[in-house]
């Protein structure tokens, strides 16, 4: 099964952003290494994102600030790995609208759901609009 | 002749002549989720023909990245919040049933835990048809009306309760009894319907409107002490005329209101059309389809028969005879009074 593998910083930097965002969604890029023939998704760098969408339901990214993050990534030579974003109300699982936007088929999309008092990390492949789930381990450098 | 550009940093040699549309067909990117950047200039959608490639040309592309949670509102989030947290239904099966729209003919016995059910659910638009007036008959078993509603219409009376319920739930109300001529109407702007009616004429050309308008039903029956329900899934399975032919014979089964029924069985049936209803919606489970499901209340026992469709079938055979809707003689004047 593939895996989403987050250092701790980077997993804390997106759960303080989001929370910080509540009730409005959070949104971001994680760029790293990605080892395709292992399925396994290394983040090195996030890069947290504005919400042009300022809303609790919706997120759109700034395709201005998007050119410049990938611009940064191919500069330092880092994989584009993940786009993740905040449900403040609902579970981590992707909406349909989710789905249909998925439209980096290669990236890992990463929901964070602030839903419970325990935040909810869940990943997903998302291809021809069917959602699968993969692990996401969290570990200390 | 061909030119090198640099494409998202990567060298790439193209054919010279290209415009930036054709391009982006060449690499198989949608233009519609795209923005592009030609030599760190903004390309808007509608000028991607007119910009031709030229070598050495610096182009970027993104995808556009977005989503949503659903179109809910807090207040929405908070009342379905246990549905939302069920895994299989979450929020996109909210929104699914917030879309849905689900037509329940007769507002009586099995109508009314059909329809509270749905309007606690959430379904967006809930069509009540009926014609008939609340009795104090009625009140042993049709939960939606009280006795102050006695000699109100029961499609208003069903209306008030059922947006008190669920202020969120637009309820359209019909008034008519329905007949060859209006069926098809009402039935139209509805993607499920649910047959809650307590006469054979009516169960049959729902059944037939619903074949022909190829629309899913609930279709369920009660008496005395028993219950039968089964989804009619038009095309993918039997319709009622599949399972039972035609009408039984004046007097060969007794009207609710000759033969009596258990007020609580209404509850029993009803809610288990709710639940298919919102299978349905959702796509969640195995539909009741080729299958009905026999209650016995005096022995608390369910009863599944396997039921098929029949090529025989007079609406939805091989070869129907039934092209056009028709209507059986009500026999007594019960039209959709449950």
């Amino acid at each position: 099964m593939s895996k989403l593998i987050l250092k701790k910083e980077d997993y804390q930097k997106i759960l303080a952003y989001s929370q910080q965002h509540k009730p409005v969604e959070a949104c971001g890029i994680i760029a790293g290494i990605i080892d395709q023939d292992a399925g396994k998704y290394f983040s090195t760098k996030v890069y947290l994102m504005e919400n042009t969408k300022n809303s609790s339901e919706h997120y759109l990214m700034e395709p201005e600030e998007q050119f410049e993050v990938f611009k940064d990534m191919r500069k330092n030579e880092l994989d584009f790995v993940s786009v993740f974003h905040s449900h403040p109300h609902s579970p981590a699982r992707p909406s349909q609208e989710d789905i249909e936007m998925a439209n980096y088929k290669e990236a890992v999309y990463l929901i964070i759901s602030l839903q419970q008092d325990q935040e909810d990390f869940r990943a997903y492949l998302i291809q021809n609009e069917q959602p699968e789930e993969i692990d996401v381990e969290v570990v200390v450098n | 002749m061909s030119i090198k550009i640099t494409v998202n940093g990567e060298e790439k040699e193209i054919k010279e002549g290209l415009n930036l549309a054709e391009l982006l067909a060449e690499l198989e990117v949608d233009p519609e989720v795209t923005v592009v950047k030609l030599n760190d200039s903004m390309v808007p959608q509608g000028e991607l023909e007119e910009r031709k490639v030229e070598s050495r040309n610096n182009i970027e592309y993104i995808f556009f990245m977005g989503g949503g949670a659903f179109d809910l509102t807090e207040e929405e989030i908070e009342r379905y919040s246990r549905h939302i947290i069920l895994k299989d239904l979450g929020g996109s099966g909210q929104q699914k049933i917030k879309e849905a729209k689900v037509l329940v003919v007769g507002a009586g016995g099995l109508g009314s835990p059909v329809a509270f059910y749905l309007a606690a659910a959430g379904v967006g638009t809930l069509g009540l048809v009926d014609s008939d007036h609340v009795d104090l008959t009625n009140l042993q078993r049709q939960i939606l009306h009280t006795t102050e509603d006695t000699g109100r219409s029961k499609v208003e009376s069903g209306r008030e309760k059922l947006e008190a319920m669920n202020h969120n739930v637009d309820v359209k109300t019909h008034n008519q009894y329905l007949n060859k001529d209006n069926v098809e109407t009402i039935i139209e702007d509805y993607d499920i319907i649910v047959d809650g009616v307590d006469n054979f004429p009516t169960r049959y050309l729902l059944n037939d409107a619903c074949v022909m308008a190829g629309k899913p039903l609930v279709e369920a029956g009660i008496l005395q002490f028993s219950g039968q329900l089964t989804t009619i899934m038009p095309g993918e399975g039997p319709c009622y005329r599949c399972i039972f032919a035609e009408p039984p014979k004046e007097g060969a089964i007794p009207s609710c209101q000759e033969a009596g029924v258990l007020g609580a069985i209404a509850g029993t049936i009803g809610t288990l059309q709710a639940t298919e209803v919102l299978k349905l919606i959702t796509g969640i489970g195995r539909p009741l389809v080729g299958r009905m499901l026999v209650y016995d209340a005096k022995d608390l026992s369910f009863r599944e028969v396997e039921v098929k469709r029949s090529k025989a079938c007079d609406v939805c055979g091989d070869d129907p005879v039934i092209t056009e809707l028709m209507e059986y003689e009500l026999s007594c004047n019960l039209h959709q009074k449950s």
